[in-house]
């Protein structure tokens, strides 16, 4: 196998792992906090979405193979399934381990969510919508904790930055279902197509509300917002029209969350020059 | 007329939304000076989660038919629908008198409450305990009305919430043989009894530990609970163990007023 291929899979199994770090992106570009605890949490934040991702690949193993994902590092034949389990617990190692440098205890909570999302003893993700809303909690516990760490008094920002990430979450997680029609479980076919599409699309106006009010403090913010908007528009028209598949939605949601870093260079460009 | 008031009482689960209010209340003697508003923050959590368990019981009408073999008869009529949302606005202009931010944190975990019972999320292992106690999180933070948050008291909130999680599981080995017959996945079902006794005995251990490490002074009552807890647990007594679990916040939170005095 080309090196080039291998390199390919990893960052497609790593990329989504981007979604909590642009979160708290997002917070240390608000409040301007860019200390160590932050990267730590981002750290920790990165390794237990990856830790998440694999270890669903472990126990997913079974279906992956059936629908012919070759696109996984499993199904591909470059991994056994116990050697990706075991590079999932290395991930959550590190992760825990970061979140207790930083003092951020409430992380576990959402390692734990992660870990039940799969495990087939509880498995979230058999409960479609139920189990979604369960997982997205950590991300209404995880904001307020952060605010308070840093010392920043509850205000209407820390608020509107809460719900963002939840509803925010809640979408993403949501619209996933779009392009596995031949799971087991699956949001798109026990709803039927047009009622999951208007919870996909509820939730992605109710996070772009909220991102907006967020957007109040800095101009700058209100360019991502619409970028963010942009591309969650052009993502559900898409799934109207059943134009989806698994490679354009991840360029969606990948293109949704690099945003604040698109920001962020424009922002020290200005800064500096 | 007593009748009415009794089926009132079980209707609102009195002890249990007591029980859940002291949480807020431990909250506000933690990091506010003892004055009225003791009162009032007490029962604004009182009433949101007296919202929160007259829901429970509309949604669990069937299971507590069958288990308890008596329904309340308020369930019953429409006058039920009513009281929830009396309920819920009382609670939101006691907590609005406090401040803005404990009304938005009473919001979120009456938000948290209701959506448990709506999705039945105690069928699912594991989830229940954790979500009930982390859920608990919002309540204790709207007790602290408008003080800034340092690390120990983010810690203290931690600490409660897992001090529910494992009281839900001893509750869990209470309920053991109605959960069985009934095929509900809760721990003692699912890992065995004697395991479920083991994580019980581990966690209040690793509970005790943590007490050490954050502030024995103010938290002393419960650290002498402990051990009875571990030993009515050993001794199969799980109802005398929940009891003393309660037990121990009760005496924890006049001792913490005698303590702000």
């Amino acid at each position: 196998m080309k090196i080039s291929k291998l390199l390919w899979l990893i960052y497609k199994r790593i990329r989504v792992a981007f979604v909590p770090v642009s979160f708290l992106f997002i917070f240390s570009l608000y409040t301007n906090i860019f200390s160590s605890h932050v990267y730590f949490i981002m750290l920790g934040a990165f390794c237990i979405e990856i830790f998440g991702g694999c270890y669903n690949d472990y126990t997913d193993y079974d279906e992956d193979k059936r629908n012919d994902r070759t696109d996984k590092l499993t199904i591909s034949g470059i991994m056994r399934r116990k050697q990706i389990r075991n590079i999932s617990f290395i991930f959550l190692a590190i992760g825990l381990i970061s979140f207790v440098l930083s003092n951020f205890v409430i992380g576990f909570y959402y390692a734990f969510m992660m870990w039940a999302y799969s495990y087939h003893g509880i498995r979230l993700k058999k409960y479609n919508f139920k189990g979604y809303f369960v997982l997205a909690t950590s991300w209404i516990l995880i904001p307020f904790y952060l605010g308070f760490m840093f010392g920043i008094n509850f205000s209407s920002i820390l608020f509107f930055f809460n719900f963002f990430c939840f509803f925010q979450y809640m979408y993403l997680l949501n619209q996933k279902d779009s392009t596995d029609a031949n799971d087991d479980t699956n949001l798109f076919i026990e709803k039927g197509w047009n009622k999951a599409l208007f919870i996909c699309v509820t939730l992605a106006i109710l996070s772009s509300i909220f991102f907006l009010g967020m957007s109040s403090l800095s101009i700058f913010l209100i360019m991502v917002w619409a970028m963010n908007l942009f591309i969650k528009f052009y993502h559900s028209y898409k799934v109207h029209r059943r134009q989806i598949n698994r490679e354009l939605r991840s360029r969606l949601v990948l293109m949704e969350f690099l945003n604040p870093y698109i920001y962020s260079v424009i922002y020290f460009l200005i800064a500096f020059l | 007329m007593i009748e009415n008031i009794k089926n009132m009482l079980s209707f609102m689960r009195f002890t249990v939304s007591m029980s859940g209010s002291f949480i807020a209340v431990l909250a506000y003697l933690l990091t506010n000076q003892l004055d009225f508003r003791f009162f009032i923050v007490m029962l604004g959590s009182f009433f949101a989660c007296t919202v929160i368990y007259s829901y429970n019981n509309l949604t669990d009408k069937k299971e507590d038919s069958i288990n308890r073999k008596q329904t309340n008869t308020i369930t019953k009529n429409n006058f039920s629908h009513f009281l929830i949302f009396l309920f819920l606005f009382l609670s939101l202009i006691f907590q609005y008198i406090l401040s803005t931010r404990a009304m938005i944190f009473s919001i979120i975990f009456i938000a948290l409450g209701i959506l448990y019972s709506f999705f039945r999320l105690k069928k699912y292992l594991l989830i229940k305990n954790i979500y009930t106690g982390f859920g608990m999180i919002p309540m204790f933070l709207s007790g602290t009305i408008n003080q800034p948050f340092d690390q120990l008291l983010i810690n203290y909130s931690l600490f409660f919430a897992i001090f529910i999680t494992v009281g839900s599981i001893v509750s869990d080995l209470r309920d053991y043989k109605g959960d069985k017959a009934s095929n509900f996945n809760t721990i003692p079902v699912y890992f065995g009894y004697d395991n479920a006794k083991k994580i019980t005995y581990s966690s209040i251990s690793a509970l005790s530990l943590v007490i050490l490490y954050l502030n024995i002074l103010k938290l002393l009552p419960l650290i002498i609970f402990m051990p009875l807890t571990i030993y009515f647990i050993y001794t199969d007594k799980p109802k005398r163990a929940h009891l003393s679990g309660g037990i121990s916040i009760i005496i924890l939170l006049v001792y913490l007023i005698i303590f702000s005095l």
